[in-house]
């Protein structure tokens, strides 16, 4: 066996997967290669070093800015998510930083107004909560609409109630002076116009 | 450098857990990617750390290997490749790459440094009599591989501290099974010379 044979099958020696003819020839030329003989006892030693060395541990750090990196990278790689790219815009510290002038401003002129604002609160952002507030509203208004036009019509049944009772006082109070007894259709008062039920 | 390896042997592999990470990486799932990075990281940072010797620039090239695996996922054969491999193959290309362009630069300097300032401090009257072992062994380690060829470090580095196999470092290094055997046997032996050299009991 010639020593860079040896050399390569050393490796296998050493896991002990060496089927037994060939080990007993690598042992053969171990005990006649002073060379090969030293190299056997130089792996074993490393090996033996290496068991006894700590294992590298990446830093924690480095997993979140390998994502971070990545997640800067992705729109251009995954097309599948390609919308982010329409939303990068707004995601631009430019952008955020006029958002956040111009709501300072308005808040400043509410405050000049005189408009009480309540504390933003998480669950004021709830889509559902917006939903809701909306709805809320747009029942009240609608509400408030139907409750004054009631209101309109009852009053003006009022006053055609309290109408037809004064010309009905007037007319008996003529007849009472000796005029002859009014006709029956003038008696009757006129129905209000706006009644349709 | 985004060239994966000639996957011949690679459908041995099929039955790879991250094959369906990968698979679900392509679909644009996050989490996939992110379960992706947590499992590999350490292994591409060991690597490069047990490479180049030095923690900030462990961690730069790690970064740059997941940046490159991100962008070439898409070139990887899911059905016909083990990923570890791929991985492992993109992260040696790219500490060659390294290499190569810092070899003239202040990386000698700084392994020459390192390693007259351990052999002072580690053997002041000849060789230290101590077995070493744990945070202490692996800074010898660092300071015997630094001193290795390229060629004998990164064969060592993939077989005894990654433990890969014989056919999975062939196809990285591109190189046939008895080369690689051979360059473990002389990286072995070399570093060895070298730990007793530095005075380390091996």
């Amino acid at each position: 066996m010639k020593c860079s044979e040896f050399e390569i099958r050393l490796c296998e020696f050493l896991d002990g997967t060496l089927e037994e003819t060939s080990r007993r020839e690598m042992e053969q030329h171990a005990s006649e290669c002073e060379l090969c003989a030293a190299l056997v006892a130089d792996s074993r030693a490393v090996q033996g070093f290496l068991e006894r060395v700590e294992p590298v541990e990446a830093p924690q750090e480095l997993v979140t800015s390998i994502l971070y990196r990545t997640r800067h990278a992705r729109s251009s790689v995954w097309p599948a998510i390609g919308w982010r790219r329409w939303l990068q815009p707004l995601l631009q510290p430019r952008f955020a930083m006029s958002m956040a002038m111009t709501i300072l401003s308005v808040s400043m002129l509410y405050r000049v107004a005189g408009v009480q604002i309540r504390q933003l609160e998480a669950a004021d952002l709830n889509p559902i909560q917006i939903w809701h507030g909306v709805d809320n509203s747009a029942h009240r208004l609608w509400n408030r609409g139907v409750k004054f036009y009631q209101n309109a019509r009852f009053i003006y049944e009022i006053v055609q109630q309290w109408r037809a009772l004064d010309s009905e006082e007037e007319q008996g109070a003529e007849a009472a002076a000796g005029s002859p007894p009014p006709e029956p259709r003038k008696l009757e008062p006129s129905p209000p116009p706006a009644r349709k039920k | 450098m985004d060239s994966r390896p000639e996957a011949a042997s690679g459908a041995t592999f099929a039955a790879d857990p991250d094959t369906s990470l990968v698979a679900s990486c392509l679909r644009g799932d996050e989490t996939a990617w992110e379960a992706l990075v947590k499992l590999h990281t350490r292994r591409v940072y060991s690597i490069c750390f047990r490479f180049t010797g030095r923690a900030e620039q462990a961690q730069d090239l790690t970064q740059e290997v997941f940046l490159r695996v991100f962008r070439s996922l898409k070139s990887f054969d899911v059905g016909s490749g083990c990923f570890r491999v791929w991985l492992t193959s993109l992260t040696r290309n790219l500490l060659i790459d390294h290499y190569r362009k810092t070899r003239k630069e202040k990386l000698v300097d700084s392994i020459e440094d390192r390693m007259t300032e351990l052999e002072q401090t580690g053997s002041p009257g000849g060789r230290p009599e101590a077995r070493v072992a744990g945070r202490e062994a692996s800074e010898w380690l660092q300071a015997g591989l630094a001193r290795l060829s390229p060629e004998l470090r990164e064969a060592v580095i993939l077989r005894d501290v990654e433990e890969m196999e014989y056919r999975e470092i062939a196809e990285i290094l591109k190189v046939p099974d008895g080369t690689v055997k051979s360059r473990i046997s002389r990286g072995r032996a070399e570093l060895a010379r070298l730990l007793r050299k530095m005075g380390v009991e091996v």
